[in-house]
């Protein structure tokens, strides 16, 4: 009691509380201190700048069959996304690759493009884009631009595809006709995939059959039919009709040749038609258009093959033709050998003289790859880009019109009146620029009365101006739909929709050859965020 | 103020010393405060001031590089096979040492264009270099292409380099021959 000097002191004790919380406190904000020395965007970039080296440098995976060839339903085996034609040529971008990637109905943002081209369990928001240097649409992926984020920008070739026209002229000068009055003829195609592969060896300049889609054009059908009106029957290309009998492949392995059977995907073209011929014999007018798709010249394993494509042709009445072809020893039972090596035989090759093909070039593009996480906090009003309730006495005035398509004020009708496209073929399309707005939608009203069968409506966008067409909605004959009433429908679009003055919008019957079916629209509105 | 002084009962010794002398004693509260404050001044002051790192410069400059890199490689790939790249065109046509045009405005448009049709604005000055076989101690010597405009002192630029086949003259005294040139952008941000 009389000496307490070493005792330890409540004061003390509660100096020294304060000072621990103190200082507790102060290195619990050593981290904050460390903000200002870290970059906010440094991950964003380096992810941006690693998917940009993916997309431009490398051909992505499976590489064969590679991954663009595979349908929607096998997209689950394509493990990465690449969009260069090989390893070998960083920068020279395949335009079927590039294709593929930006085909936003096959894979779905963001997961699809996450898991092939991001990579990484951080939920990153991103945007790629490519635009050809001499176009002002441009392709895109993903969300709108936040004010800040991680980029990188790549300067890229796209190589052009391969394309062969045989015309008039070239027909006249290649003798490709056969000057004696038959009704069958066949004309046969060379693509030496051998000579092919071999003879240019730089993927940016190789025509690959296995790799991009090989397309020939054979136009000017009836030019080859010399005409004799006096004849009897008489010969005259206005009455003459084409039968495409058939369309037949055979391979050239080792000195045998085989029969490789056509898929129904690999069936021509018609007439300038955007769906392929459905079956054999069909009607031609005067052009065919042959599209091959890589995934099934792959599927041949024909890497040291030569393919021959023979075309058969039944003219009525007998008459000249298009033909290069001596079949032996009758079209129902060709011998290969006999047929293609027969001297009588020329056939049209596909292959790296600039004469018969159009060789690929290389285009200039941009393209470029934005990342960023959480939200972007911008304001999504959307503004009408173009709106047609037909209710004008003029209507359809501006949509381009194919078969009986008019101005209906009879049932069904929204205000004063709709469009009935009657008939198939029948269809309405209007190209509308959505130039400076993104997040793109599209509403219409739309009901059908169809007589059944295989008949139906469809609603779709085109991004190329009616080249490529993405579904929008089908009315199949005896859905709910088709009962005559408007149904209303509202699609956001992807990207590729954004900022598109190719933009296209159409409504068109589809099926049998008929009269009588009806489509009814109604109502159509475009709307866009103001970049 | 201090905590001898609230309430608490002292002790007899505390009592005493509290009574019989306080100087240099430390009044724990004020203590504390003013600690208080210095951290907080200082954790102010510190968090306050941004330092731009050398991990944000590089990464600048590594974009410059990719982009100037890419812009040369796509002009030195020939459109069609069996055709002249444009570099190489642009460098055999151009008299040695003069501005070529096609040059500025298309490595302009390739390094400046976004896929949206917004511009950048990077400038650079071009050249390229060759060995020159005439001269007695095989020097090198270099001829200008093109400059968006002069790089002056301050703006930071990066570089990148190409390396072409050319059919010249160089120098126009030799024989016309298969020449390595290394062409040279420096390019930087406006």
């Amino acid at each position: 009691m009389t000496d307490d000097s070493g005792n330890l002191s409540i004061d003390f004790l509660v100096g020294f509380t304060f000072f621990i919380l103190a200082f507790i406190w102060v290195v619990s904000m050593v981290p904050g201190l460390l903000i200002g020395l870290q970059s906010y965007s440094i991950d964003y970039d380096a992810v941006a700048y690693r998917t940009g080296v993916i997309l431009a440098e490398d051909p992505g995976w499976p590489a064969s069959p590679p991954w663009e060839s595979y349908n929607d339903l096998q997209k689950f085996n394509v493990t990465r996304f690449g969009m260069a034609i090989s390893r070998d040529t960083p920068n020279i971008l395949s335009e079927d690759k590039v294709n593929r990637f930006f085909c936003t109905t096959a894979f779905i943002y963001p997961d699809d493009y996450h898991k092939r081209a991001i990579f990484g369990d951080f939920p990153y928001r991103f945007q790629i884009s490519l635009r050809e240097t001499n176009e002002s649409r441009k392709r895109v992926i993903g969300e709108r631009l936040p004010p800040w984020y991680g980029s990188i920008r790549r300067v890229v070739m796209i190589k052009g595809s391969s394309n062969a026209t045989i015309n008039q002229s070239y027909i006249q000068n290649h003798s490709f006709i056969k000057t004696d009055n038959v009704s069958t003829h066949v004309f046969s195609i060379l693509i030496n995939n051998t000579r092919l592969l071999s003879d240019v060896r730089n993927p940016a300049y190789q025509i690959d059959p296995a790799r991009e889609q090989t397309t020939i054009n054979i136009t000017d059908l009836k030019s080859t039919i010399t005409e004799y009106p006096t004849a009897a029957p008489p010969i005259t290309r206005a009455t003459s009709t084409i039968v495409l009998d058939n369309m037949k492949i055979y391979k050239l392995d080792a000195g045998t040749y085989s029969n490789v059977p056509l898929p129904v995907s690999n069936y021509p073209f018609a007439d300038g038609n955007t769906t392929r011929i459905s079956a054999f014999p069909a009607d031609v007018n005067d052009n065919i258009t042959i599209r091959l798709n890589p995934q099934y010249i792959d599927s041949m394993k024909a890497e040291n093959s030569q393919i021959f494509i023979t075309l058969q042709f039944s003219v009525t009445p007998a008459s000249t033709f298009l033909n290069n072809t001596q079949v032996v020893p009758d079209i129902a039972s060709m011998d290969g050998k006999m047929t293609f090596e027969n001297p009588n035989t020329t056939p049209f090759l596909y292959d790296y003289n600039p004469a018969n093909v159009t060789q690929p070039k290389l285009r200039d593009a941009i393209l470029e790859v934005a990342v960023w996480s959480g939200e972007t906090g911008l304001a999504s009003a959307i503004s009408s880009i173009f709106s047609d309730d037909f209710d004008a006495v003029t209507a359809p005035a501006g949509w381009t019109v194919v078969g009986p398509v008019v101005r209906f004020t009879g049932t069904p009708h929204e205000g004063l009146a709709s469009i009935r496209i009657r008939d198939n073929p029948g269809s309405a399309t209007q190209t509308i620029s959505t130039a400076g707005y993104s997040g793109i939608t599209v509403s219409f009203e739309m009901g059908t009365q169809m007589s059944g069968g295989a008949m139906n409506a469809s609603a779709e966008w085109s991004p190329d101006g009616g080249t490529t067409w993405n579904l929008l909605k089908t009315i199949h004959a005896g859905d709910t739909e088709d009962d005559n009433n408007l149904h209303p429908f509202t699609y956001t679009l992807p990207a590729g929709a954004d900022n598109n003055p190719a933009f296209t919008l159409g409504f068109s019957l589809n099926g049998p050859a008929t009269s009588g079916d009806k489509v009814f629209v109604d109502n159509v509105e475009v709307g866009g965020i103001g970049d | 103020m201090c905590f001898l002084k609230k309430g608490r009962k002292k002790t007899g010794a505390r009592r005493r010393a509290a009574s019989e002398n306080t100087a240099g004693q430390l009044y724990t509260i004020e203590g504390i405060a003013a600690g208080l404050i210095m951290i907080m001044t200082a954790y102010l002051v510190v968090s306050a001031t941004s330092v731009y790192t050398a991990g944000d410069t590089h990464i600048s400059d590594m974009q410059l590089e990719q982009l100037g890199t890419d812009a040369l490689k796509v002009m030195d790939a020939p459109v069609s096979r069996g055709d002249n790249s444009l570099l190489q065109d642009i460098i055999e046509i151009t008299p040695m040492g003069t501005d070529n045009a096609t040059f500025g405005s298309v490595f302009s448009d390739l390094i400046n264009s976004h896929t949206s049709l917004e511009k950048d604005h990077i400038q650079y000055t071009a050249s390229y270099s060759y060995r020159n076989l005439t001269d007695p101690t095989n020097a090198v010597s270099s001829a200008f292409l093109h400059a968006s405009r002069n790089l002056s002192a301050g703006e930071h630029a990066v570089r990148v380099t190409k390396w072409v086949i050319v059919n010249k003259k160089l120098p126009p005294s030799s024989p016309l021959a298969d020449r390595a040139v290394l062409v040279e952008v420096l390019m930087w941000r406006d």
